[in-house]
C-alpha cells in the first residue's frame, strides 16, 4: 500500500484515469483464454476435431471432412454460442443484482425469475394429464420450444409482479424479501406438481433443472440471441449509475441519479438475461454469483466501468469451460452443466477469494 | 454581502405514514443558509436533526412549506440540478468494496460527466482541488476500505466537494472520530466556509467545538422548534440551558461546557498561576469543591509551586502543611479529609 500511495502523482496535468493495475493486461489475458476455450469447446467432444480444422471450418473454407462441418456448424457452434450468451448474460445479471441489493450473495435469480420459469416449465411438463405422455415423446422435437415458451411466460409473470411491487416499495431490501417469497411460493407449487406427477415426467422435469446448452437449435438461437444481446446492452450501459449505487441510495440520489428509472432498468436488464437464459437452458446456477467475485478479486476493483467488460468475457469463458468439462473423455456421456459449474467452480472461487493474505474477501 | 443559498418558509418536516396520518417532526421552520458561513445544527438525540438535513437535501419531501435553493423551489428542480448545488456527507459508513480514494472522490463528478463517466481535464482539476481542500490528497491512491475512520471522513468530504456544491450538508461528520480528528474536521469545515465561500450546514453533538467554530447555530429542541443565532448570543440568551439541561447535567454559561452537579460544596482556596493553576482548579471542581481566590483562614488552602522545573502542590489545612507531588495525591488528601475530617494524613501516592 505504501508503494501505491507513493506512486500517486498529485499534479493536475499528469493525472490520468484511475485504472485498476494492469487492467488492459488482464483484459488481454481474459480475451486470449476466451478464444482458446471457444476453440477447445468446438474441437472437444465424443468426436475430437483438431483445432486447425475448427479454424478452417469457421473461416468458411472447405476441408476433406464434410461431416465435421456438419458437427461443428450445426451442433457444436450453436452450443458454444449459447454458452457464451448465457454465461456472460448470467454473470452480468449477477453483478447487477449484487450491486443493486448491496449483497455479495445475490445472484441473477434472487428476484425469483427462475422460480417463475421453473413453474412455467413444471406446469408444461408435469401437469399435462393424458396428453403428457405424447408431450414427452415430442420433447426432443418441437417440445423444447414449448418448454422455452412456458419458462418465458413464468419468468415474465414473476418479473411483472416484482416490477409492480417495486413501484410502491422504497427499500431494495424489501424487494429482496419479496423476491424470496415469490421464489418460495413458486417452488412450493412446483413441489406440489412433482408430488402428484408420474416418474417419467418428473425425470423430464429434473433433466430440465440440470441445465443444458445443447438443446438450443439455430432456429431457437435466432430468438434467444437478440433478446440476450438486448439484455446485455441495457446492462452494459448502467456502469456509471451502478457505481453511484455502490455508495448507497441516498448518496446516489444526492449525485443526481434518478433512482426510480435506474431501478427499473436494472430489474429489466437482469430479468431479461436471467429469464431468457433459464427459458432456453434451464436454471444454470453458480456462474451468476461467482463470476463477479472472480472479476473483482482479479482486477481488485469495484468500479463497474472495468467490471462489466471483465464479467462479460469471464462469464462466457466459464460457461464454455463448463461445457467442455461436461463431456466425459472418451465417451459420448454428457454430465449436467449445473453439476460441473458447482463442482469445479466452487473450489476455484474459494481459492480466488482466500488467496490474498490480508484479502478483502467478499465484497460488492 | 452574503448570498443566501437556501431559505425555507413555513417548512414542516416529518414522515408520511400510511393513510392520512403524518408524523410531524418540526413545523413552521424559517431558516436560511448563507454562502461563506458555517452553520452548526445542534440538538439532543431524537430532536429531528437528520430529518431536517434530509429534507433540505431533497432526500425526503417536506410535509408542508417550501425549501428554496438559490431562488428556485427545491421540489421543482431536477435531480441533476440539485446535485450541482448541494452535496452530502451522511452518517452511515459506506461499503464500496474495492475502490481507490481517487475513484471515490471522482464519483462526485457524476452530475457533470457524460453518459460514460469520462472525466475531462476540468473534472480532474475539480477532483484534485477537492482532495486538497479536504486534506485527503495524500490518500489518493489508497483503497478506501483500508483507511481509518478519520481518513475516510476526509475522503467523504472530498467526494462531496468534488461536486462543487454551493451548499455542503454534513450529518454528524465527527461522530466516529477521535478528539484531534474532530477538531481537525471542524476547523476544516470552517476554512471551507470562510475561504472558499461555501455554505456549510453540519449537525454535531460536539457542543464545545461547535461553539468555537460555528458562525451561526441552529439549536433544535425535543419539540422540534429551532432557536438560532451566533453561538455567543445563544449562550447569553440561555438557550443552551433550556435545550439541554437535565437533572444532574447543566450548561455552564461561564465556561461554555456542561458540568455535572455534585452535591457537596465545600470551599477551598487556590493560589498559583499558569496552566498548573487552571488544571488544579479543574480537578478540585471535579471532585466537588467550590474554588475561591481568597477566604477565611480556616479553609483548606492549596498553592501550586514551581521548583527546578517541577510542580508541586502545597496543601495547608488543620494547621498542617503537606506537599504533594501530583494532583491525584492532592485531591486524594482533600477528599479523605472531606469524608473524614479527623484523619491525620492521606497516604502519599506516587507520582501519577
Amino acid at each position: 500500500m505504501i508503494k501505491l500511495s507513493n506512486q500517486v502523482n498529485v499534479s493536475a496535468e499528469t493525472m490520468r484515469e484511475v485504472k485498476p493495475r494492469l487492467f488492459l493486461v488482464w483484459m488481454a489475458i481474459f480475451l486470449f483464454v476466451f478464444i482458446l476455450v471457444f476453440i477447445l469447446d468446438l474441437s472437444y467432444g465424443s468426436l475430437k476435431i483438431p483445432a486447425s480444422y475448427i479454424i478452417r471450418i469457421l473461416s468458411g473454407s472447405q476441408t476433406d471432412k464434410p461431416i465435421w462441418h456438419e458437427i461443428v456448424l450445426n451442433i457444436r457452434l450453436t452450443k458454444a454460442i449459447t454458452a457464451v450468451l448465457v454465461g456472460s448474460g448470467l454473470a452480468i445479471a449477477g453483478l447487477l443484482m449484487q450491486t443493486f441489493f448491496r449483497n455479495p450473495l445475490a445472484d441473477p435469480f434472487i428476484l425469483g425469475i427462475n422460480s417463475g420459469a421453473s413453474l412455467g416449465v413444471a406446469l408444461a411438463i408435469l401437469s399435462l394429464g393424458a396428453a403428457g405422455s405424447l408431450f414427452l415423446t415430442q420433447i426432443n422435437t418441437l417440445g423444447d420450444l414449448g418448454v422455452a415458451a412456458a419458462a418465458i411466460l413464468g419468468a415474465a409473470l414473476v418479473f411483472g409482479l416484482v416490477l409492480l411491487v417495486s413501484r410502491s416499495v422504497k427499500s431494495s431490501n424489501t424487494l429482496l424479501i419479496l423476491g424470496l417469497m415469490f421464489g418460495s411460493a413458486t417452488s412450493a407449487l412446483v413441489s406440489l406438481l412433482i408430488y402428484f406427477s408420474i416418474p417419467e415426467r418428473i425425470q423430464a422435469y429434473m433433466i430440465w433443472t440440470y441445465g443444458s446448452f445443447g438443446g438450443v437449435t439455430w432456429n431457437q438461437l435466432k430468438v434467444m440471441a437478440p433478446v440476450m444481446l438486448v439484455g446485455i446492452a441495457i446492462s452494459s450501459l448502467l456502469g456509471k449509475s451502478l457505481n453511484a449505487l455502490l455508495l448507497g441510495e441516498d448518496y446516489a440520489r444526492s449525485l443526481g441519479l434518478n433512482i426510480g428509472r435506474i431501478r427499473f432498468l436494472i430489474l429489466l436488464g437482469a430479468s431479461i438475461l436471467a429469464g431468457t437464459a433459464t427459458a432456453f437452458c434451464g436454471p444454470i446456477g453458480f456462474l451468476g454469483v461467482a463470476i463477479p467475485h472472480i472479476a473483482r478479486n482479479l482486477l481488485r476493483t469495484s468500479n463497474h466501468k472495468f467490471l462489466l467488460p471483465a464479467v462479460l468475457i469471464l462469464g462466457a469463458t466459464a460457461a464454455l469451460l463448463a461445457d467442455v468439462l461436461t463431456q466425459l473423455p472418451g465417451t459420448a456421456f454428457i454430465l449436467p452443466i449445473n453439476v460441473i459449474t458447482s463442482l469445479f467452480g466452487a473450489p476455484f472461487v474459494l481459492w480466488i477469494i482466500l488467496r490474498r493474505k490480508a484479502g478483502i474477501g467478499v465484497s460488492i | 454581502m452574503k448570498t443566501k443559498v437556501l431559505t425555507t418558509s413555513n417548512l414542516c418536516i416529518g414522515y408520511r405514514l400510511s393513510g392520512q396520518k403524518n408524523r410531524l417532526v418540526a413545523s413552521g421552520l424559517e431558516l436560511s443558509l448563507n454562502g461563506g458561513e458555517l452553520v452548526c445544527l445542534i440538538g439532543p438525540n431524537g430532536a429531528g436533526k437528520t430529518t431536517l438535513l434530509r429534507t433540505l437535501a431533497a432526500l425526503q419531501k417536506p410535509l408542508d412549506g417550501q425549501v428554496e435553493l438559490a431562488g428556485k423551489a427545491l421540489g421543482q428542480m431536477q435531480e441533476k440540478e440539485i446535485a450541482k448545488t448541494i452535496s452530502l456527507v451522511l452518517t452511515e459508513p459506506i461499503a464500496v468494496g474495492q475502490m481507490r480514494v481517487e475513484e471515490l472522490v471522482g464519483m462526485g463528478r457524476f452530475p457533470f460527466t457524460n453518459f460514460f463517466d469520462n472525466h475531462k481535464p476540468s473534472d480532474e482539476k475539480a477532483v484534485m482541488n477537492a482532495m486538497r481542500s479536504a486534506d485527503a490528497e495524500n490518500l489518493a491512491g489508497r483503497y478506501f476500505t483500508q483507511l481509518s475512520d478519520g481518513e475516510r471522513q476526509h475522503v467523504m468530504v472530498a467526494r462531496a466537494l468534488a461536486q462543487e456544491p454551493k451548499l455542503l450538508i454534513l450529518d454528524e461528520p465527527t461522530a466516529f472520530l477521535d478528539l484531534p480528528g474532530r477538531v481537525k474536521m471542524m476547523l476544516m469545515l470552517q476554512k471551507l466556509a470562510h475561504q472558499e465561500g461555501k455554505a456549510i450546514l453540519c449537525s454535531t453533538h460536539d457542543l464545545d467545538l461547535a461553539l468555537q467554530v460555528a458562525d451561526w447555530v441552529w439549536l433544535m429542541d425535543r419539540s422540534g422548534s429551532i432557536s438560532q443565532g451566533s453561538p455567543e448570543d445563544l449562550v447569553l440568551r440561555g438557550e443552551f440551558g433550556k435545550t439541554f439541561n437535565r437533572p444532574g447535567v447543566e450548561f455552564d454559561p461561564g465556561s461554555g461546557k456542561f458540568k455535572t452537579e455534585t452535591e457537596s460544596h465545600q470551599k477551598v482556596i487556590l493560589h498559583g498561576s499558569g496552566i498548573e493553576k487552571f488544571w488544579t482548579m479543574r480537578a478540585l471542581i471535579r471532585v466537588g469543591f467550590d474554588v475561591l481566590e481568597d477566604g477565611e483562614s480556616n479553609l483548606p488552602m492549596v498553592e501550586t509551586l514551581m521548583e527546578n522545573g517541577k510542580t508541586s502542590w502545597r496543601l495547608k489545612q488543620n494547621e498542617g502543611v503537606i506537599s504533594h507531588a501530583s494532583i491525584y495525591s492532592l485531591v486524594y488528601a482533600l477528599s479523605e479529609d472531606k469524608l473524614n475530617p479527623t484523619s491525620e494524613k492521606a497516604p502519599q501516592k506516587g507520582q501519577l
